[in-house]
């Protein structure tokens, strides 16, 4: 194993860590745990650097959604007791009012896979075969985290039509606030 | 009205625009002094294997004997177990469960401990877990990967650093006498090469709970103000329902203490287009029927399903959605035909021991 980093390793960073941070800080909510991520994530590419073949990016931020989600599959339940039921507000088409502090507030009480889910569909417009590819799981469960993430954080259910009906029969157990 | 997945998207990018510019140099540097510790600890690893080895083969080469207990590879940081008296933080009584006894261990350390507690047969154990340390923030990689394997006579479970304040706990089984032992065993998650190191004083604290049975749990005291139905957005009749039109929610729900246990049944046309939002605020019990069939284990709520009745604790606001389809409730959530929209379904709600108007069911469309 080298001290100094592969050849390109700094220029990907230099380049392209602003856009890994991004994505963590959607990830961990916190600025600190986001450069924590990114760090064991390089950490972690730079022992294989010379062998990504193709996407260094996808490749670090696979590692990172997985570090993010890992730990956290074995939790119990995903409730998080709130002050008060989450009634968002209008969308901002012009109001001046945004939806963004609610959205964001929502979605950090989602269980890290949904929230992985989230990032990777609809801030990184991910679709849903890479989605699986890159959280190592199936389309199936790629589709029903998505419609629990989407249930939990109120996004219009009109927008969810393209998922199979037996979807809304399979997701029973989850916290749909 | 409800955000669309463009304001979902519009909120992400917004939301990531407001990130810091982080240090480039300092994720390099980061990189490589996590790939640097991980180097180290593999050298560290194998110098101490080629030694032990050295060591065992001069003493059978010279006495012909073993010593076993002194050629065991030395534990990191060994550490114990301690009761922790102030209960670390974790409240008395939680979401229908008693604290039983709260231990401490220092992280890193290796492992298995075990201590009886006097339990109520037939009553669930849980534990909740957090881990803290008095000098620095734990970092994200620490809190991820460090776990305890807790084993009791009835199962076995496993708690996680990472939950702000436990989170609802993990169940690790059923007390089964007067006392139980319960097993914890501190490692890393399986997988986990962890290449920072713990703060020296950072601690796990993991806390055993045992449930309570409802008649027995001192509830909160109501707070002021909740004596009227806040979420009501709409008239509602004391049967609950209200139907303005195809678009309007039907909402079914107490208006005062009076009626909050009353038991509520209706009829109504299922729409796949549309799903029930049951809101909880208060101390309660709900059990829900679709077409005779009891759905509450498949709704879930803040803590496992006691006799047939979702159960409420406290006076934190809870909501879960769920189809109206009476396939979701015969096949226990598996997939299956749906009902043909249209078809009249029957809804039962059996509340109890409500001490409010606490509790709501909206039948609506999800974008109304």
């Amino acid at each position: 194993m080298r001290d100094t980093p592969p050849a390109g390793f700094v220029d990907f960073v230099v380049a392209r860590g602003s856009a890994l941070h991004r994505t963590a800080v959607l990830l961990t909510h916190q600025e600190q745990s986001a450069e924590d991520v990114v760090q064991i994530a390089l950490a972690k590419a730079w022992k294989s650097w010379d062998r990504i073949d193709g996407n260094h990016e996808a490749y670090v931020r696979q590692i990172m959604v997985n570090e993010f989600a890992s730990a956290w599959r074995r939790r119990w339940r995903g409730e998080v007791p709130t002050a008060d039921l989450p009634e968002l507000p209008h969308a901002d088409h012009g109001d001046g009012v945004s939806t963004r502090p609610v959205l964001m507030a929502a979605l950090a009480t989602l269980p890290p896979r949904q929230r992985a889910v989230v990032v990777l569909r609809f801030f990184h417009d991910y679709t849903e075969a890479a989605t699986a590819e890159a959280m190592g799981t199936s389309v199936g469960t790629v589709k029903s985290q998505t419609f629990k993430a989407l249930a939990a954080l109120r996004v219009s259910a009109d927008l969810r039509k393209d998922l199979p009906p037996d979807l809304t029969v399979s997701a029973p157990e989850g916290t749909l606030r | 009205m409800k955000p669309t997945l463009d304001d979902l998207r519009v909120a992400l990018h917004e939301q990531a625009d407001l990130a810091a510019y982080p240090d480039v140099d300092a994720l390099v540097a980061g990189a490589a002094r996590r790939v640097a510790l991980t180097r180290r600890r593999r050298l560290a690893a194998l110098s101490a294997a080629t030694a032990a080895v050295l060591v065992v083969g001069g003493l059978v080469a010279t006495t012909g004997s073993t010593h076993r207990s002194a050629l065991q590879p030395a534990e990191p940081r060994l550490g114990s177990f301690s009761v922790n008296a102030g209960g670390a933080g974790f409240p008395e009584y939680q979401q229908g469960m008693r604290r039983v006894t709260v231990l401490d261990a220092p992280m890193l350390a290796r492992m298995k401990g075990s201590i009886r507690i006097p339990t109520t047969p037939g009553e669930q154990l849980v534990v909740k877990m957090t881990c803290t340390s008095p000098d620095v923030a734990l970092t994200t990689e620490w809190l991820d990967q460090m776990i305890v394997n807790f084993t009791s006579p009835g199962g076995k479970g496993t708690g996680l650093c990472g939950i702000p304040g436990g989170g609802a706990g993990e169940v690790i089984g059923t007390a089964t006498g007067a006392t139980t032992t319960v097993t914890a065993d501190v490692s890393l998650a399986p997988g986990s090469s962890p290449i920072v190191a713990a703060p020296k004083a950072a601690k796990i604290h993991a806390a055993i709970y045992e449930s309570v049975p409802w008649q027995e749990y001192p509830f909160p005291p109501r707070p002021t103000g909740t004596n009227t139905p806040v979420w009501q957005k709409a008239p509602v009749a004391p049967d609950g329902t209200v139907t303005k039109g195809a678009d309007t929610p039907v909402i079914i729900g107490p208006t005062s203490a009076a009626d909050a246990n009353k038991a509520v049944t209706m009829s109504l046309p299922y729409n796949p287009k549309r799903e029930l939002l049951l809101e909880v605020r208060g101390p309660g019990r709900l059990m829900v029927l679709i077409n005779g069939n009891n759905i509450s284990d498949l709704i879930g709520g803040p803590t496992p399903v006691r006799d047939g009745y979702l159960t409420y604790w406290n006076y934190d606001a809870l909501g879960n959605t769920f189809p109206l389809d009476p396939q979701f409730a015969a096949l226990g959530g598996a997939a299956g035909p749906l009902t043909k929209p249209g078809a009249q379904v029957a809804l039962v709600i059996i509340p109890q021991d409500f001490t409010g108007p606490d509790w709501r069911l909206t039948y609506q469309s999800p974008t109304g």
